[in-house]
């Protein structure tokens, strides 16, 4: 399949990845290539196979509705830099 | 390294010390000396924490003396463990070989460390390994690639690269990685270690790093078999953190009992390793092509001395091969792009120094803080899964693996367990991979199915190639089957001795093969 | 041309559990930023979700109350997208296999209008944090502690035609939610928040117009507006030619507008995808009948059975019935003895008129059972006039919820006073005093009988109660007539 520079520049933007020019053209070439190597999928037949998401045999996996401590606010900070007063501080948001 | 600890097992370890032969000191002093020697030629290691390393030896040590009982059954109390960086450890850096984590110091354990702490483990460092576990040859950790002990022009394979070159180098006696698509068992092999990926859900996810969580598991690497069964015995069992780990079906001391060891790691006088009944698959035709002939060899070779213990060898098929890796990587990468968003410059970690809005400050941070490999997983898996992609390549992917599950569990109603090799080559030359991706992701060609399909495999020494670099071969099980290919391999170390072989004591390939203890 | 609106809503209700859905931290309401938090709920590397196997049960009764088959099988879906008040960068929701699908309630309208509204699926998520922006900079603060708060998506079909629909709709799922006690529905501290997708399109045809959707909707009477704005724009625009563009709007309650929002960048391609870390759930037909079996009694079969048991009008009973706490209560202060069809019409009355006046919900008034049932009981043994009685019933909402009626009004004069010598004394002095009068009466003046009584009630300070006084008078001039007649 041909990755356009449309379709790199589309799937960073989702992805929030900031490419350089020459990055995006490399990646484009890297998607291209993977995805015609991936065609070999298309050589199994999978009609009627329903999609296998978890592998588990488990189900319905649950935990009680039991209130356990919290974090500390310091614990949550611990990482970010940019903070005042028990909250990160963002570039506004819009809306 | 001293060299009365160097060829010591975790097990033997644990049992000198608690025997009062060793202190927890001293072997952690020891690891600590074989670090400073080896690491500037290996670069096994991340974060190397001595301080609290030596700090831990002498409360484990105190307590073993003071009678602690707890302590005095754990088969790994005092021995010094390295630990994939993927893991969170509290209060220790933990990276992902990611520039993007920066410093990043998780303020909670993971589940695993908990563990292997109550058992008494010494934790001696974070190892290296490739950028988000993404890779097969730790040379896309962003702290620079780990050189294989073996030959240091040579790649560790990865993504756990730096768990097994640490083991194989001395710098630990034993590790934990994680494997999402054969990254403890690939390394494990090109550095001539021991590697288990359990069965999925067998041990607890909560505090891996999250690459592709629908394949990722946490397992340990050693120097033979009894090791990597008695840190199973640690870190396994049911966790109320992860929802994706199993139910508890384990008694204790099960995964020792496999190896022949009691619970507390001190061995059955009268262990014979039997496999009488047991019946091992062979895939043959799958050997036919793509592998190198030394390793189609080893496996030969291996399958004729299980055969000695007892073992019955027959013949299996593996067509579906062709569809494992793409399956593989769709799936990896889908999963990859949505567990990596979390890391947005908000939290933790990098955040790019210069935008002007939101959208530019994810943008910058994540173009700048990831590596170039984890990028393109990312930009794949976004793909796979955008709009009007989906159906094409990730729900494609899902019945893809539901076919290759089927198929295994046909494959396990004519055989107990298979062997494959654990990659198609030995350790390739630094910077060989890099230049051709697809031949890097074809090296996982072996080890991807046991994650597509939730199974147990250990890969562990088989032979050496004419270079003399180290081959490794995988037993593969069906899902829970993780003791009977512990034991399987165990049996198969009883009457071989590749796996006592160092780099550094390397011997003539021709004396391979002769049985011990 | 005669226009159409079309509305589809979308509400999100806020679970009420102990905990969150995916990890062990406290739901309450406030606290200071960021203190309701963990490694879970803030995305921290590593960290996994484990349902809330409450949030389930809470989901499925739900589904049953609004008439929705239940799916057996279930899975939680993830969807993708950045903003900081989303700490893992995806929301953990249902797309492929909601729990609930085409459900069914029956709304009432103010206008006594009855509709059915079909929902067509109801799904489990977790909800964002929130962002509080700061007044001077260009900066955003994360307050992640709504992280991780349960909620349902309740979905309708796009069968409302007016905001009247909407808002009774409304008041309907939060009557059949807070009747479950799975959910507070308090739009004002956004438990229940509701998102409406509005098109017009001329009357009489098929075919939907182009629909934009409208979010920050939190009470009824701005929906309401909303939807009013919404669709005189629309109309206005299709009439002036232009088209409409499908967008996200948001609504401005102070200007009384709907404006678009900055439309974000490839905003819409989620990229669900199953959530590998939540194992499939499955819900047993067991689950389903003991779920089923176990629903309270909801309004509508209140309503009825008030209608059946206390005789009670349709309205008054409708009234009581909406409000599990009103029904409560009702029934709690008939249990003590009072009066039902009194007790109905002073709490479906004058207390309903009242608590609009002050704002005030059934779940938020400090009046109780037993203080009511006094009140009422004040009432019908005729110690407490009506019209006094407004007055104290205020006074009660105002007070604490041990106010003793009885004590206030003996404490302050208020008391009627019921012994009937002392009216029949009065009566005698007036019907004495105004013998005239009372002849000019029973010879066919009938004006003059307001007179007695006002004369009456002066003699007694306002404090008799007027039946009494009513009935005395009445007697004591049918003995006057006795008497002339025997003459």
């Amino acid at each position: 399949m041909e990755i356009t520079k449309e379709m790199v520049s589309y799937t960073a933007g989702l992805s929030r990845i900031h490419l350089e020019e020459e990055e995006t053209e490399e990646m484009g070439k890297a998607l291209s290539e993977f995805l015609n190597y991936v065609e070999a999928l298309n050589q199994l037949n999978t009609e009627g196979v329903e999609p296998l998401a978890h592998i588990l045999l488990s189900e319905n996996v649950m935990r009680q509705d039991v209130v356990r401590q919290s974090s500390t606010v310091e614990e949550i900070m611990e990482n970010i830099d940019a903070k005042e007063d028990g909250m990160p501080v963002v570039p506004r948001t819009i809306d | 390294m001293d060299s009365s600890i160097m060829p010591m097992t975790a097990l033997d370890l644990s049992q000198q010390i608690k025997e009062g032969k060793f202190t927890a000191i001293e072997a952690t002093k020891s690891v600590l000396n074989q670090i400073k020697a080896a690491e500037k030629s290996i670069n096994a290691y991340i974060t190397v924490c001595e301080e609290t390393a030596l700090n831990r030896a002498v409360e484990i040590q105190q307590k073993l003396e003071a009678g602690d009982k707890t302590l005095l059954a754990s088969p790994l109390a005092g021995v010094p463990m390295a630990i994939k960086d993927n893991i969170c450890t509290k209060g220790i850096k933990t990276s992902c070989a990611s520039k993007i984590l920066g410093d990043f110091q998780p303020f909670y354990n993971g589940t695993v460390i908990e563990r292997l702490k109550a058992a008494g483990v010494v934790i001696i460092g974070k190892t290296n390994m490739d950028e988000f576990a993404m890779g097969s040859t730790t040379e896309t950790s962003y702290y620079g690639e780990t050189k294989n002990p073996w030959d240091l022009g040579r790649v560790p394979g990865g993504s756990s690269g730096g768990s097994a070159a640490a083991v194989a180098a001395g710098e630990a006696v034993c590790a934990l990685g994680s494997d999402t698509g054969g990254s403890i068992r690939q390394p494990a092999a090109y550095c001539g270690v021991t590697g288990l990926k359990p069965t999925y859900g067998m041990v607890s996810r909560y505090g891996l790093i999250a690459y592709a969580s629908s394949l990722d598991q946490i397992g340990p690497i050693g120097r033979r078999v009894e090791d990597c069964a008695a840190i199973m015995e640690v870190i396994s069992g049911w966790d109320e953190l992860d929802g994706t780990s199993l139910p508890d079906i384990k008694s204790k001391g099960s995964f020792l009992q496999a190896v022949g060891c009691k619970a507390d790691g001190s061995r059955e006088k009268d262990f014979s390793g039997e496999l009488r009944g047991i019946r091992i698959g062979i895939p043959e035709t799958t050997l036919k092509k793509g592998v190198d002939e030394d390793v189609r060899e080893a496996l030969f070779t291996m399958a004729e001395q299980l055969k000695t213990q007892g073992a019955e060898l027959c013949p299996v098929s593996m067509d579906f091969l062709d569809y494992v890796l793409p399956a593989y990587y769709i799936i990896a990468a889908a999963e990859a792009s949505s567990n990596l968003s979390r890391f947005d410059g908000v939290r933790y970690g990098y955040r790019a120094t210069e935008y002007e809005d939101l959208t530019q400050m994810y943008e910058r941070t994540r173009g700048q803080g990831f590596g170039r490999e984890v990028k393109k997983r990312i930009l794949l898996g976004t793909f796979a899964l955008s709009a009007g992609y989906y159906d094409a390549y990730y729900k494609k992917a899902l019945q893809a693996k539901a076919v290759i599950k089927e198929a295994f569990d046909r494959l396990f109603q004519g055989c107990d367990c298979l062997l494959l090799p654990a990659a198609p080559s030995t350790a390739p030359k630094l910077g060989e991979s890099l230049t051709d991706p697809l031949k890097m992701y074809l090296s996982d060609i072996f080890t991807v199915s046991a994650n597509l399909a939730g199974l147990p495999a250990l890969s562990l020494p088989s032979g050496f190639d004419r270079q003399g670099m180290p081959i490794g071969t995988q037993i593969i099980g069906p899902a829970l089957g993780d003791r009977l290919v512990l034991k399987v391999g165990h049996s198969f170390q009883k009457i071989t001795d590749y796996h006592q072989k160092s780099p550094g004591i390397k011997e003539d390939k021709q004396a391979q093969g002769k049985g011990e203890q | 041309m005669k226009w159409e609106t079309v509305i589809g809503l979308e509400v999100h209700v806020e679970l009420n559990t102990k905990t969150k859905i995916f990890c062990s931290c406290t739901t309450a309401f406030g606290g200071s930023p960021n203190s309701h938090c963990c490694p879970i709920c803030t995305g921290q590397p590593g960290t996994l979700p484990k349902l809330n196997e409450k949030v389930l049960e809470s989901a499925v009764k739900t589904g049953i109350a609004l008439g929705c088959r239940i799916n057996k099988h279930n899975r939680f879906d993830r969807k993708n997208y950045f903003y900081p008040d989303l700490p893992k960068a995806y929301q953990i929701s249902q797309l492929y296999l909601p729990f609930a699908q085409d459900g069914c309630v029956e709304i009432t309208t103010r206008l006594g209008k009855k509709k059915a509204i079909r929902i067509h699926e109801i799904h489990m998520e977790e909800d964002a944090g929130k962002l509080v922006h700061s007044p001077f900079g260009d900066v955003t603060y994360p307050d992640w502690n709504r992280c991780g708060v349960p909620l349902l998506e309740i979905v309708s079909e796009p069968d409302f035609h007016s905001g009247e629909e909407v808002s009774a709709y409304l008041e309907k799922l939060k009557s059949v939610l807070t009747y479950l006690g799975v959910s507070d529905c308090k739009m004002e501290e956004g438990s229940m928040r509701a998102d409406v997708n509005l098109s017009v399109r001329p009357a009489g045809t098929e075919e939907y117009g182009v629909r934009t959707e409208m979010k920050n909707l939190n009470s009824l009477k701005s929906i309401e507006r909303a939807i009013d704005y919404e669709s005189s724009r629309q109309i206005e625009s299709l009439e002036e030619g232009k088209a409409i563009v499908q967008e996200t709007r948001r609504w401005d309650e102070n200007r009384g507008k709907t404006y678009a929002m900055r439309s974000k960048e490839n905003a819409q391609d989620y990229r669900y995808f199953p959530e590998p870390d939540i194992p499939p759930i499955s819900i047993s037909e067991e689950m389903i009948r003991e779920l089923t079996q176990a629903q309270p009694e909801m309004a509508d079969a209140k309503k009825a059975r008030y209608m059946e048991e206390y005789g009670l009008t349709e309205t008054t009973a409708g009234l009581i019935a909406e409000s599990k706490h009103f029904a409560k209560l009702y029934e709690e202060v008939v249990g003590l003895g009072a009066d039902s069809t009194e007790t109905a019409n002073w709490l479906g009355g004058h207390l309903r008129y009242l608590m609009g006046q002050k704002g005030l919900t059934p779940e938020g008034i400090s009046i109780r059972a037993h203080g009511f049932a006094k009140f009422i009981g004040l009432i019908t043994q005729g110690r407490l006039g009506r019209n006094m009685a407004k007055g104290i019933l205020e006074k009660m909402l105002e007070a604490e919820p041990d106010f003793d009626v009885e004590a206030y009004i003996k404490k302050e004069g208020l008391e009627l006073v019921c012994d009937s010598t002392q009216i029949e004394k009065a009566v005698a002095e007036v019907l004495e005093k105004y013998e005239q009068l009372a002849f000019d009466y029973l010879a066919g003046d009938e004006k003059l009988y307001g007179f007695f009584i006002g004369q009456c009630m002066e003699r007694l300070k306002g404090k008799a109660n007027p039946a009494t006084v009513n009935q005395l008078v009445k007697k004591a001039l049918g003995e006057i007539e006795k008497r002339t007649e025997g003459r």
